[in-house]
Order: C-alpha cells, then sequence, then structure tokens
C-alpha cells in the first residue's frame, strides 16, 4: 500500500537530484518543507526561479554571472596580464577565498574526456586562445585527476609556442599535515614538486 | 599475519555463522559443497576486498538476498589486532572498515593483510592468457608498492581515453584531435617509464625467490621466467623511448582502433629447459611451476611487509602429489598461519599429516552451526 500522497514524492524525487543528497535526505527535506508557512515556502521558490531566469555564463570568462561582462572581468583592479584556468565557476569561489590571487579567470566548464564525449570543442578552449593578448601568465588550477593532468598538459601544449609563462598548481603536503601520517603517493609527489630553499 | 575469527552473514551458503581458528594450522574438511572453499573466499574478501573466485559481488550473497557481511579479526606478527569489516548492500554499495574506520578506496587495504592462496582457478596463472600473469603481478607489486598500483589505475584511465578516441575515429574517421592524442601519449610515456622501472626491479627480485623455490621441489628441470615489453626499453632515457614508440605507433593504433603498444601488452613468460611453459609443459611441469610461483609470492610479500602471509590453501592434495604436499605444509608450519581444504580426514591421515596436536585446528565446514 502506498502511504505517502504524491505530490510529497514528487518533491522528494527533485530533491534527490541534486549532489550528496541521497532519497533519505530528500525526504527529511520534503517533510521540512511541510512545517513552513506559506510565504516562506513562496519565497523560496521564487528565489529559485529568480535565479534560473538572470544568472547566465560570462561572454569573456564563462564564470556564472547576472551582469555580462562580469564584475571579475570588468574589475580594473585586477591584474589583467594574469589568468587562472579553472574547471568550473565553484573553483573560482575557492581561490578567491585564498586572497593570493588577483588576476582574472578563466572557466574551462570541465575537463578533456574523450570517454565522456568531451574534447576541446565542448570546452571554452577557443575562447580561451582569444583572450591571449597582453597575458604573461596562465596558471593553470585544474583538480589532480587524470583527466585534469590531460587538459593542463593539452593548454600547455596549444600555448608553447606562445610567449607566454605556464604554471600550475603546486601538489603535495597540506598545512597541518605530519609527514609521518601522510600517504606515501602524496608525500612521493611532494618529494618530486619540491623547491629550493632560497 | 594471522585470522583469528570470522563471521560470514548472507555469504554463499552461510546465513549466519562464526568460528573461531587456530594459529597454525587449520584443516577446513567436509563433504564437496559443504562450504569449506566459502571460508577461504570470505578471508580473501576481507583482506583484498574481493573473492578470487568472482568480481560480481551479487554472486556472493546468499540465495535471494542482495547484500551480505563478512568481519574478520586479523593479528599482526606483534599481536597487535585489526578488525576489518565489509558489507555489501547492493551491487554499488560495498563499505570496508578497519577498526571501524570506512576506508575510501581500496587501495587503503591492499598489502595491509596478505594472503597467498593456491586454488584450482590457479591453475590459469601458467595455463592461461598473458593477461593473468600481467594481473598476478600487478597484484603482487600493488601490495608492496602503493605507487605502483597509483601508477597502474592511472595508466588503465589514459588507455581508456585513448582508446575511446581510437573509436570515435574507427566509427566517425574525420575530425581527429592530435594534439589531444599526443598528450595522451606524453602523459602516457611518463607513467609506461615508471610502470617499467617498478616491474624490472620487483621482479628482479622475484625470479630469485622463484628459482629458489622451484629447486627445492625439483632439481631435475630448470625454470626460467622472463618479463618483455613490446617498446624496447633498454639503452637510454625510458620515458623518451615510451614517446617515440607511441607516435611511430600512432598510425597503426589508428588503423587497429586500439592501443598495441605499452605495458598494458607487457609479457610475462614461464620457460621450462628454455621451452615456454604455457605451449609445451606436461600438468606435473605446470603444476609445480604454479606452486614454486605461490611460494615465491609468499616469501616476496614477506620480505617486504615483513609480515608472514596466511597461506590459504584450496585442495591441495588433489593438485599435487603428497610427498611434495607435505613438503609444503611442513615447510609452511610454524611460522605461517595455513588454511587447508580436505573432502576426507582420513585420507589427510593417510598421506602422513598429523592431525594430533594442538597447533592443528579442525574445522568441519558441514557442521558449523547456523545460528542466523
Amino acid at each position: 500500500m502506498k502511504i505517502l500522497p504524491d505530490s510529497l514524492d514528487r518533491i522528494t524525487q527533485q530533491f534527490s537530484r541534486f549532489p550528496g543528497i541521497g532519497k533519505k535526505t530528500a525526504q527529511r527535506m520534503a517533510f521540512q518543507l511541510l512545517e513552513w508557512n506559506r510565504e516562506d515556502v513562496q519565497l523560496l521558490g521564487e528565489v529559485i526561479i529568480g535565479s534560473n531566469d538572470k544568472l547566465k555564463h560570462c561572454s569573456v570568462c564563462n564564470l556564472i554571472t547576472e551582469a555580462d561582462p562580469c564584475p571579475v572581468c570588468l574589475d580594473t583592479r585586477r591584474d589583467a596580464s594574469i589568468l587562472c584556468v579553472v574547471e568550473d565557476s565553484k573553483d573560482v569561489l575557492a581561490l578567491e577565498e585564498t586572497s593570493r590571487f588577483n588576476g582574472k579567470y578563466h572557466i574551462l566548464g570541465g575537463v578533456l574526456s574523450p570517454l565522456e564525449g568531451i574534447g576541446p570543442d565542448q570546452l571554452h578552449i577557443k575562447s580561451l586562445m582569444a583572450r591571449l593578448d597582453a597575458i604573461d601568465e596562465i596558471i593553470v588550477a585544474m583538480n589532480p585527476s587524470v583527466e585534469g593532468e590531460t587538459t593542463s598538459l593539452y593548454l600547455a601544449k596549444l600555448l608553447q609556442d606562445r610567449q607566454i609563462k605556464i604554471t600550475r598548481l603546486a601538489r603535495g603536503i597540506p598545512t597541518g599535515g605530519d609527514l609521518e601520517y601522510i600517504d606515501g603517493v602524496t608525500l612521493g609527489r611532494a618529494l618530486d614538486d619540491r623547491h629550493e630553499l632560497k | 599475519m594471522l585470522i583469528k575469527s570470522l563471521t560470514m552473514i548472507d555469504f554463499r551458503k552461510y546465513e549466519q555463522v562464526s568460528m573461531n581458528f587456530g594459529s597454525h594450522t587449520n584443516i577446513l574438511h567436509g563433504e564437496n559443497g559443504a562450504g569449506k572453499t566459502t571460508i577461504l573466499e570470505a578471508i580473501h574478501s576481507l583482506a583484498y576486498t574481493r573473492s578470487f573466485k568472482t568480481r560480481l559481488d551479487a554472486d556472493l550473497a546468499r540465495h535471494g538476498r542482495v547484500g551480505y557481511q563478512l568481519k574478520g579479526l586479523f593479528s599482526d606478527h606483534q599481536g597487535i589486532e585489526h578488525k576489518v569489516r565489509l558489507k555489501v548492500e547492493s551491487a554499488r554499495k560495498k563499505i570496508v572498515s578497519v577498526d571501524n574506520n570506512n576506508l575510501k578506496s581500496r587501495a587503503e587495504i591492499i598489502g595491509r593483510f596478505p594472503l597467498v592462496s593456491l586454488t584450482p582457478e590457479d591453475g590459469e596463472l601458467t595455463f592461461g592468457s598473458p593477461e593473468v600473469r600481467r594481473l598476478f603481478f600487478n597484484k603482487l607489486l600493488s601490495q608492496v608498492d602503493p605507487a605502483y598500483l597509483e601508477q597502474l589505475q592511472i595508466y588503465a584511465r589514459i588507455l581508456k581515453q585513448r582508446n575511446s578516441m581510437l573509436q570515435t575515429y574507427a566509427i566517425d574517421g574525420g575530425a581527429f584531435d592530435r594534439i589531444l592524442i599526443a598528450t595522451l601519449d606524453d602523459q602516457r610515456a611518463k607513467v609506461s617509464a615508471q610502470l617499467h622501472q617498478a616491474r624490472s626491479r620487483h621482479l628482479t627480485e622475484f625470479k630469485k625467490l622463484l628459482y629458489e623455490a622451484y629447486g627445492q621441489l625439483e632439481q631435475e628441470n630448470s625454470l626460467k621466467m622472463a618479463f618483455r615489453s613490446n617498446v624496447r626499453v633498454t639503452a637510454g632515457e625510458p620515458e623518451g623511448l615510451y614517446r617515440k614508440a607511441y607516435q611511430d605507433s600512432l598510425a597503426e593504433d589508428l588503423r587497429k582502433g586500439t592501443t598495441t603498444r605499452g605495458p598494458h601488452r607487457d609479457l610475462f613468460t614461464f620457460f621450462l629447459n628454455t621451452k615456454d611453459l604455457r605451449k609445451f609443459g606436461s600438468q606435473g611441469e605446470h603444476k609445480l611451476v604454479l606452486v614454486a610461483v605461490k611460494f615465491a609470492e609468499g616469501r616476496f610479500l614477506e620480505s617486504f611487509l615483513k609480515e608472514p602471509p596466511v597461506f590459504l590453501l584450496d585442495d591441495l592434495f588433489a593438485e599435487l602429489d603428497v610427498k611434495r604436499s607435505l613438503m609444503i605444509v611442513e615447510s609452511l608450519r610454524g611460522d605461517h598461519q595455513i588454511f587447508i581444504t580436505a573432502t576426507d580426514l582420513a585420507d589427510l591421515r593417510h598421506h602422513g599429516l598429523t592431525v594430533e596436536g594442538d597447533s592443528l585446528q579442525v574445522i568441519d565446514a558441514g557442521k558449523i552451526q547456523d545460528h542466523g
């Protein structure tokens, strides 16, 4: 016998489409929603629909934005000669948190993975190539996956004939990490990527 | 390494059983189908997260169940105990924990609880295709060298990406990104060189142990093992040689729609008196080489991990002649925990295996109390 009404089922199904949300959590969210008063539910709905209407990708860097070009691209205090290339908009948030980077960004929209049908044409690589005038350095900040590495090396190959410095993020020991407890693979990487003390 | 106790829930034919093991020789006896091998499978599954018989967890769950659970108490040579638990909830959800910490990847447990198994399925190791031997050495080296396991996984992923490009080209023709495939090959050359180096280095060590083990079993013949790559990596810098070989074979790969060269095609071959064992060996010769390989595996693991592996010997006496079987058991007894399955206890006695004494535990697989 089916106990729960259809409308509750439908909302559970919608919630469970989110990453990290399983069926149980989706159900808890749905039940929580029943506790809310009508205005709050209305507000949530409007916010969601409103964001979907307003949000788009920046035509220059492909960052998620409401205004095109995005505020980062328009910000003249940022150093326009350094470009940090990332996989998606979430990575920009993470890098901004560091307050260490004051250049501009370019969001590829994913990584190269022929298995999933993602080749160079499926990523924002052409628009990156169109931005290279007056760029001195490109920091390739991909995730340390096999595909992230492929994408980094691919970009390096594309750019090898240009007078542009290409760097990548260092890999190794996290701050607060204890050498004793770090897995051999990470420690090995850190050894490979060691740099001179000066 | 020792396994002190085991609990199986909904595993193969067992609904819920627990048992304790002796620290030396454990004889699992019972009729065919009593569940002797299942106990070995459970021990292997705990140590390596998968059975030696199948990779499909659905095959291992008791009839009518989707999942199963295994718990084992292991103890290392210093007497430090570890609780290992493996819980399969469905075909896609498998949780392995050591001392109540859930593992994020298989790599975290490989090599921690070393086992050597000798089962009828292992016959493939000498009779089967080169793929079987590659898998064997990959598993062996992964246990002693975590970097090797990571390199293997990276290599496999790059290969999959590259093959998918070749296949798409074979179907569609047309557009083909040469820079992308060159990138994949640079990446592949780097990890190929690492794999080649690790294989060469470890196999030099393994061969020594293998020839020694074989010499103890058989003095008449001489055994040699060869490791050969289809990319010549002799003189010079390996990464560069691989890169060159990959560039040169691209045309052929495009024609064939698959990657023809690289460590995934490395060959490990046994030669008996200079003849290829796989092609010319008799049944008896195959068995002796197999047993020697397993012995060498044990010694190899022990020398790297400083931990004597547990031996799982399934139907040893059916596999090998009595004299050699006893020699094996006697040589392992004392330093290693061993499990031997047998259909008939009287037969073992008849073979001269002493079933008396406190170093030996006898478990009747057919009479294990199901208390589910």
